[in-house]
């Protein structure tokens, strides 16, 4: 089923694979989570397997029955869900980040389905002491060719790292989280959070929408 | 210079110097002293269920392959070959009959017992230059096992494990005796986290207080129902033996029989599974979750792993699914942490509850899950903060639930089933607790 050698860089079908993979990329940079969960057929399933160091004949390199992502639309949702609280604490302030997408290899599948594999680098900054995060793996993407366009249908992201030097994967291996504030209101009951009440400043610093400001209060406007 | 016994003094009486969460001294010490002599969890054995199978675990530095042999007996074996000192075996996991040494080819069984030395007769003259007979990767100093996790210490005096396990063995069964088939492990997930140790390991201990706040956001997108503040402080805190942990108070059940399923129900348990319970658990132990009301949550058995037992929903459609995972804090610096974190899982569970756990695990805890996210950003910071000058001139405060002359605030749970001192609401016991065993190691002497 799976054509054996990749379609040419020209092919269109492989231009129409290293856009989607690009343009995914950009509208992530930008936090745009909605528009790329657009990009998911319902149906995803996106997996990350626990890559170990296996002896060379062993026939495995990853563990059975465990990954460190393995999710469909419902989880996906949870957590991008999840980052657009006011609790997300692990990305609040958020990680500078960049992913690099390279190597990109196009295959026919089925029907007009695509296969394509692409290299990752996941460069990752937090706060302004820490010293900054680098992952590297690769991803095998089925995309479906509908109506609308390509979705996403299956990911599968191989990690080359086998114990992860990153506090957490609260940053997919596809997107980064926001950069800026998310709203214009977010930005202005922060600016009314003075220093001075930071301290379990719940109630003293309740904003209007029954936001809690520990993270962004200690901040000075 | 570090005045340890000033150190161990402080923490007994809740105030924590917070250099103590970033000092290298305390790290050399907690090596010495706490590391050389308690007992350290390795694997579990349904992480090795063949003949052959293997996988290569630490002790801060110390490599051990953790190996059932041909006979079916599990082996615990320092991972350095007896000639040059080589990494006998540089794999993870596998399943192997011998190990040999790349260096020189010393070969081993999978029981450690030294088999294969090249020309053995021509360069050492046989067994009178060197005794091969009875020569063996040298063993744990203490190996033992209980519910099937497998334990070591290297004091070869340790006392015996379930000695060691005392009251805090009837609290293990809930995460790892469900049923006479016994638990299954999956995993781990490893990663390494720029936080001490110790945060992860106290946090779990009885960390109740921090749940409605850290994780604020896993109840605001309505994944799991419990954690608010006012869920939270309803639950009891329970120190024994050594460990401790906290629980939540579920909603009443039905009397007797009844009521023990209702709460297992509560908390998604299919009913296939609350026959194994049923007949597992002690009197006592159903109990617990019947009479009492409580269900186990977060947990640490000293010196470091941990449990938890959430029940997060993991569909649209608000399907409510228990999961459970043990994780070990394991000290690569008094800075950084490897995390090492499984999913467990009745081993007689029908297999469409397996993916539903573990599905629950993987959005909650875990490298991505969605609690220990945020857990993990509070203890890198903590560690941060606490290498600096200031931190030596601060005594954090873990004294809640004690009054200034050391008195609890409120008495212990009386309607409280299990073994062990509980008590209700939030309160740093279960953390003083493991400090105190912390101490203890501390203030005796090096091995």
């Amino acid at each position: 089923m799976t054509a054996a050698r990749p379609l040419t860089y020209g092919d269109p079908a492989h231009l129409a694979a290293h856009q989607f993979l690009v343009e995914e990329a950009a509208l992530l940079d930008a936090a745009d989570y909605a528009g790329w969960l657009e990009l998911l057929a319902e149906d995803i399933r996106y997996v990350m397997p626990v890559r170990v160091t296996t002896a060379r004949g062993a026939g495995f390199d990853t563990l059975a029955g465990m990954g460190h992502f393995d999710e469909g639309l419902y989880a996906l949702r949870k957590r991008v869900q999840r980052l657009a609280t006011d609790h997300a604490w692990t990305e609040d302030p958020p990680s500078r980040t960049r992913h690099f997408v390279t190597n990109v290899r196009t295959f026919r599948e089925a029907g007009e389905d695509l296969r394509v594999e692409s290299a990752l680098l996941l460069f990752r900054s937090r706060g302004d002491t820490r010293e900054a995060d680098l992952l590297s793996a690769g991803r095998t993407d089925l995309l479906r060719a509908t109506a609308d366009g390509l979705r996403l249908a299956r990911r599968e992201i191989t990690v080359d790292e086998s114990v992860l030097r990153t506090q957490n994967l609260a940053v997919f291996l596809l997107w980064r989280t926001r950069s800026g504030w998310p709203t214009s209101s977010a930005r202005s009951w922060w600016s009314a959070c003075r220093p001075a009440t930071a301290p379990g400043c719940a109630s003293p610093c309740r904003p209007p929408a029954g936001r809690s400001c520990s993270a962004r209060s200690n901040s000075r406007p | 210079m570090l005045d340890l016994a000033s150190v161990v003094s402080d923490v007994r009486r809740g105030l924590i110097p917070a250099h103590v969460y970033a000092d290298p001294e305390i790290f050399e010490a907690e090596r010495d002293r706490l590391f050389a002599r308690s007992w350290v969890f390795l694997a579990h054995e349904s992480e090795i269920p063949d003949p052959g199978d293997y996988v290569v675990r630490r002790v801060l530095a110390d490599s051990f392959i953790v190996a059932r042999d041909e006979a079916g007996v599990v082996r615990v074996m320092f991972n350095m070959c007896l000639h040059r000192g080589m990494q006998v075996c540089r794999a993870e996991l596998g399943n192997a009959s011998h190990f040999r040494c790349p260096y020189h080819a010393w070969t081993y069984r999978n029981d450690g017992r030294l088999t294969g030395l090249p020309f053995h007769q021509e360069a050492y003259g046989g067994e009178d230059g060197f005794a091969r007979a009875g020569q063996a990767l040298l063993p744990a100093p203490s190996m033992d096992t209980h519910n099937g996790l497998i334990f070591i210490s290297l004091d070869p005096g340790a006392p015996a494990l379930r000695d060691y396990l005392g009251d805090f063995a009837f609290y293990l069964d809930f995460y790892t005796r469900q049923s006479p088939a016994g638990v299954e492990l999956r995993g781990p997930q490893r990663w390494r986290v720029a936080a001490n140790w110790k945060i992860g390991a106290e946090n779990f201990a009885g960390d109740s207080y921090h749940t409605p706040h850290t994780h604020a956001s896993v109840v605001d997108i309505g994944l799991f129902r419990e954690p608010k503040a006012s869920q939270r402080i309803k639950g009891a805190l329970y120190q024994a033996g050594p460990g401790a942990g906290t629980t939540y108070k579920l909603p009443p059940g039905g009397n007797g029989h009844s009521g023990f399923a209702d709460q297992l129900r509560y908390v998604g348990y299919p009913d296939a599974m609350i026959p194994g319970m049923a007949a597992t658990w002690s009197d006592r132990q159903r109990a617990l979750v019947a009479d009492s009301g409580f269900m186990v949550s977060a947990a640490t058995l000293f010196p470091n792993l941990s449990f938890v037992h959430n029940w997060p929903q993991i569909d649209a459609a608000g399907t409510v699914v228990p999961f459970i995972s043990l994780r070990q804090w394991q000290p690569v610096s008094e800075r950084e942490t490897e995390v090492l974190s499984w999913f467990a899982v009745d081993a007689a569970a029908p297999e469409d509850f397996k993916r539903q756990s573990y599905q629950a695990y993987l959005m909650c805890f875990g490298t991505s899950g969605m609690f220990e996210q945020d857990d993990v950003e509070n203890w890198v910071s903590i560690t941060d903060m606490a290498a600096g000058s200031m931190a030596r001139r601060l005594k954090l405060n873990s004294r809640m639930g004690l009054t200034s002359e050391g008195k609890p605030v409120k008495p212990p749970l009386a309607s409280f089933a299990g073994p062990g001192v509980a008590y209700h609401g939030f309160g740093e016991y279960g953390q003083r607790h493991w400090l105190s065993q912390w101490s203890d190691h501390l203030s005796g002497g090096a091995r």
